[in-house]
């Protein structure tokens, strides 16, 4: 019932509003007035092409585009700012981590007392040149080949160690085969002897490498790991037994040998690696 | 008028004068400014009776246009009202059409409404449009439309129920 009322007041409303409104009518002055008005205006577009836009109604057009433009270009340039902004934060961070390995990384290295103590040469960790960077990363891949318990072991970290540090424990395995070598050595087998000294090309570290009485001195660029060699031969000639570790293009050498004293045995070592090579 | 009739302002004025003078009449308080309106709305059809496809397009823009002009004139009402005429004047318009009131009872009440619900009354009773159009014209969502009609009647409704209650 309420609906067919509301309804029904709907159509009465129209009809009643339709009739009252055709009821009213554009005043016959007011017509006569816009129709010469308008003719004017057609007159001075006739005079003047170009229609009289209003100066907001020409900037309208533009505005939207523009804006979108505008909009496009801030988006652009603030996703630039930040990704180079990220760029250099990871940057930043991946130098960071990289050097704090690198202040962690020494920690875990060993060295001799006595190799720290021949530092003496005053030339600082770097003195041995391509010949000192080649032994510390030759002796990096040995020993990473093998098993390892060290935790830092990356070849780069490694190769940015304190030169003055020595390599951490040799693996079993290059025990091994360092021991068998000494065995050779021992057995009297010689690659290159001469003045009593005696050279052969090594596949590892020697043993005496990580003595404690190992030196590690430097002639000629080259660093020699050096120790007494305790030999009933050299006592009994009143001479001193000499053993050296070097690696020297590329190579690892074990020179052993007799002389008046290291400085004899390290001149000889040398003359010896020279002509290895 | 034939169909094939040239678009041109003048012959549009004589198309749709009434239409314009009733709608702007719907949307101005007083017949000043629906007089202002009526003009201003033809002289920019002569810039831009060019680009008109036919006589529906014709009379769509015509309503969209006196429908913007009277929002301007709303706007421009509120930063000039200095400018216009003296409180009794005006009110004098709005006697005049409370005189009309025993004559157009509805159309008085709807006068009574606010310019957003006479506006779609107007289109929707009298011009009988969908609302659909209507929203298209007055740039609004449809169910703004459905709500601003259903608030006209009940506007309407309040102001003419005593009298349709009684079945007169």
């Amino acid at each position: 019932m309420a609906d067919q009322r509301n309804n029904q007041l709907k159509k009465q409303d129209r009809n009643s509003y339709q009739k009252e409104t055709s009821q009213i009518h554009a005043p016959a002055d007011l017509i006569l007035k816009t129709k010469q008005a308008v003719a004017q205006e057609e007159k001075r577009l006739e005079q003047n092409p170009r229609p009289k836009i209003a100066p907001y109604l020409s900037i309208s057009k533009w505005i939207v585009p523009m804006t979108a433009v505008a909009a496009l270009v801030l988006i652009f340039h603030i996703s630039k700012v930040q990704f180079s902004r990220s760029s250099a934060d990871s940057a930043g961070g991946i130098n960071e981590e990289a050097s704090a390995e690198y202040e962690a990384a020494p920690a875990e290295e060993e060295m001799p007392k006595a190799a720290d103590e021949t530092a003496q040469d005053g030339e600082g960790s770097t003195a041995g040149g391509i010949a000192e960077s080649e032994s510390v990363e030759d002796f990096a891949e040995d020993r990473l080949s093998a098993a390892s318990d060290k935790t830092s072991g990356s070849m780069a970290e490694e190769e940015n160690d304190d030169r003055e540090s020595a390599p951490a424990d040799a693996s079993a395995d290059a025990i091994e085969s360092s021991e068998i070598e000494q065995k050779k050595l021992a057995e009297g087998e010689r690659a290159v002897s001469g003045q009593g000294v005696t050279i052969e090309e090594v596949k590892s570290i020697p043993m005496f490498y990580r003595a404690s009485e190992t030196e590690r001195v430097e002639s000629h660029g080259i660093f020699f790991y050096i120790a007494e060699k305790d030999s009933a031969d050299a006592e009994a000639a009143g001479i001193d037994g000499w053993r050296a570790y070097a690696e020297y293009s590329g190579k690892k050498y074990v020179i052993a040998g007799s002389a008046v004293d290291q400085e004899e045995f390290l001149a000889k070592a040398y003359e010896l690696l020279v002509e290895t090579d | 008028m034939s169909k094939e009739e040239k678009i041109t302002a003048q012959a549009a004025i004589d198309r749709y004068a009434d239409m314009v003078y009733r709608l702007a009449l719907s949307q101005m308080k007083n017949t000043i400014d629906a007089d202002d309106l009526f003009q201003e709305v033809f002289i920019r059809l002569v810039r831009h009776v060019q680009e008109m496809k036919s006589w529906e397009h014709v009379k769509a823009w015509l309503i969209r246009v006196t429908i913007n002009c009277a929002k301007k004139h709303y706007e421009q009402y509120w930063t000039r009202k200095v400018e216009y005429m003296e409180e009794p004047e005006r009110i004098a318009d709005e006697k005049e059409i409370l005189e009309l009131a025993g004559e157009h009872p509805v159309r008085a009440a709807v006068q009574k409404l606010p310019p957003k619900y006479r506006l779609v009354v107007h289109l929707y009773y009298y011009e009988e449009l969908s609302v659909a159009q209507i929203a298209k014209l007055t740039e609004q969502k449809e169910s703004t439309v459905k709500s601003q009609m259903y608030r006209a009647r009940e506007m309407l409704r309040s102001l003419l129920g005593e009298e349709w209650e009684t079945g007169e």
